[in-house]
């Protein structure tokens, strides 16, 4: 299943053989998704060990960390329209987020999902710190190096399955890079 | 005289068994078809756009023709997206066949779509691929990526569904039958229609769906396709009788195969509504008459020539007997080369 908040990573837990999470992976997010997953399975006599979980990231290999957000920034507000919509309950939001993000929601044109320059795309420009914030909970970005060492960290805190979602534009190339520079790192 | 053959085709049973199917797809891609459809029937038979897929990737002539589907078991929307990128996948051979649904709908627990149903899935498809958005059963509705459309076709075994496929479609794929009045029937319906919409008969792409085999006696080959009579009197005779010139002394044993119909069982031999075929004297060889070409290679051929004459030209070749391979490549070798 796909999951991206507490009931549905409860049912999750409960009835699927694997899991899709997309509610972030902040360290305090990441913590709270397993939680919940933990919760389902438990209630339904299985272990959180017994799923399959895959963690979904947007991602984007560029010259510096910033050029690398800018190409993601549809990724980063869809991400805001889907997986922060409905409450905010058990999400983790910080308050100061939690308007814009609900403009977002308002605003979210469905047949431009994704666009870099959709009108609820400019929110995210918009907010001070709201774009930092999405990227750093939703996104692996950065340079080659910088990429490796956010892999790194994720799977200090046992992330070890990622999905990757929308990358950055030529996707050949950061194709390329990932499974030249970077999958060797973690064989 | 030149005929036209195309045919269905279901991926994944014992004579299309998927190690061969690419194969067999070249085979017909070569040896001069010129349609393949696929029916969509998940409960029966394996997913037809998979299918679709490996036929555009085994061929570069064939046109691929999804259908018949049904107006209920994928939204328009869902279909639109599927065969645009069938379309874009095999460079512009996509085409799309609807139908009201039979066993497809059935065996989901819902009843075929009335006419209407059907005219409002297709007006929603091309308003789909023309403007991108549409409003569907009071909801706005998106497809914002494919530059055009497919060509639409209508399987018509009615009047009512005859006039309309001369009204809305680009094609249509006739299953009334084939005897020199239901012919004839069958195109003055559809020019009807067609003169009502400011069109002609000849602006639409005809097909005309026909069961057949090929075997050493005609009695064998049509014994063979039973369960296929069966099915042709079950939904082709189906609704009303109204000007689908049924003989009077059959249109009770062809209501009592429709009563009693096992969806599941659709085209079986051994069903208990096939076995009302066997029962009632005369109604096999009426039905044969009427929806099959069968018999040895010489009798094939004749039939062809018959239907040819009254304006036959292209063939949708249903369900064949037993050996669908081997019977294909008689069907190349020793027929087709004479309607070239």
């Amino acid at each position: 299943m796909i999951a991206e908040g507490p009931k549905t990573l409860r049912l999750a837990g409960e009835i699927a053989d694997g899991v899709i999470v997309g509610m972030g992976h902040t360290p305090e997010v990441i913590q709270a998704t397993l939680g919940y997953l933990r919760q389902g399975a438990e209630q339904a006599g299985r272990r959180l060990e017994d799923l399959d979980i895959w963690w979904q990231t947007r991602w984007n290999i560029a010259g510096d960390y910033d050029e690398a957000v800018e190409g993601i920034r549809g990724g980063l507000a869809a991400a805001a329209g889907h997986a922060l919509s409905r409450t905010f309950e058990g999400k983790i939001v910080p308050p100061q987020f939690e308007e814009p993000i609900r403009n977002i929601h308002k605003a979210y044109a469905y047949a431009e999902h994704g666009s870099p320059t959709a009108a609820h795309t400019m929110i995210v420009d918009e907010v001070p710190g709201l774009k930092g914030y999405l990227a750093e909970r939703f996104a692996i970005a950065g340079t080659v190096q910088q990429f490796i060492e956010r892999v790194e960290e994720l799977a200090a805190l046992g992330l070890t399955q990622f999905r990757l979602g929308v990358g950055g534009k030529d996707r050949n190339h950061q194709l390329r890079l990932l499974a030249e520079k970077v999958i060797p790192h973690f064989q | 005289m030149q005929v036209k053959f195309g045919l269905t085709l279901n991926m994944g049973t014992p004579s299309l068994e998927y190690s061969n199917f690419g194969k067999v797809c070249r085979f017909l891609d070569d040896s001069g078809f010129s349609v393949a459809w696929m029916g969509d029937e998940q409960s029966l038979r394996r997913e037809i756009y998979v299918g679709m897929t490996v036929v555009a990737l085994n061929s570069e002539r064939l046109q691929l023709n999804v259908g018949p589907i049904n107006p209920f078991t994928r939204h328009p929307a869902v279909t639109a997206s599927a065969v645009s990128t069938l379309d874009e996948l095999s460079e512009g051979r996509a085409a799309l066949t609807v139908s009201r649904g039979f066993s497809n709908v059935v065996n989901v627990g819902l009843k075929p779509a009335t006419l209407a149903q059907v005219e409002e899935y297709i007006a929603t498809l091309k308003a789909l691929w023309k403007d991108h958005e549409t409003t569907f059963q009071g909801r706005t509705i998106r497809l914002v990526w494919p530059k055009r459309g497919v060509p639409l076709y209508m399987i018509a075994e009615g009047p009512r569904t005859m006039r309309l496929a001369g009204q809305i479609a680009d094609g249509v794929i006739v299953g009334m039958g084939h005897s020199p009045e239901v012919i004839k029937a069958t195109q003055e319906y559809i020019r009807q229609g067609a003169e009502e919409a400011g069109r002609r008969l000849e602006d639409l792409d005809i097909w005309w769906h026909i069961r057949w085999n090929i075997a050493e006696d005609y009695g064998t080959a049509v014994d063979e396709l039973r369960g296929m009579l069966a099915s042709a009197a079950g939904h082709a005779l189906s609704y009303s009788f109204a000007g689908k010139l049924v003989p009077p002394e059959f249109q009770e044993p062809i209501r009592r195969i429709q009563a009693m119909y096992e969806h599941s069982k659709h085209g079986s031999n051994t069903a208990a509504h096939t076995a009302i075929v066997e029962d009632t004297p005369g109604l096999k060889q009426y039905l044969a008459k009427r929806f099959v070409i069968a018999g040895t290679v010489k009798q094939f051929i004749e039939q062809v020539e018959t239907l040819a004459d009254l304006g036959v030209t292209k063939i949708r070749l249903g369900v064949g007997g037993r050996e669908r391979v081997g019977l294909l490549h008689t069907l190349v070798q020793q027929i087709m080369p004479r309607f070239q």
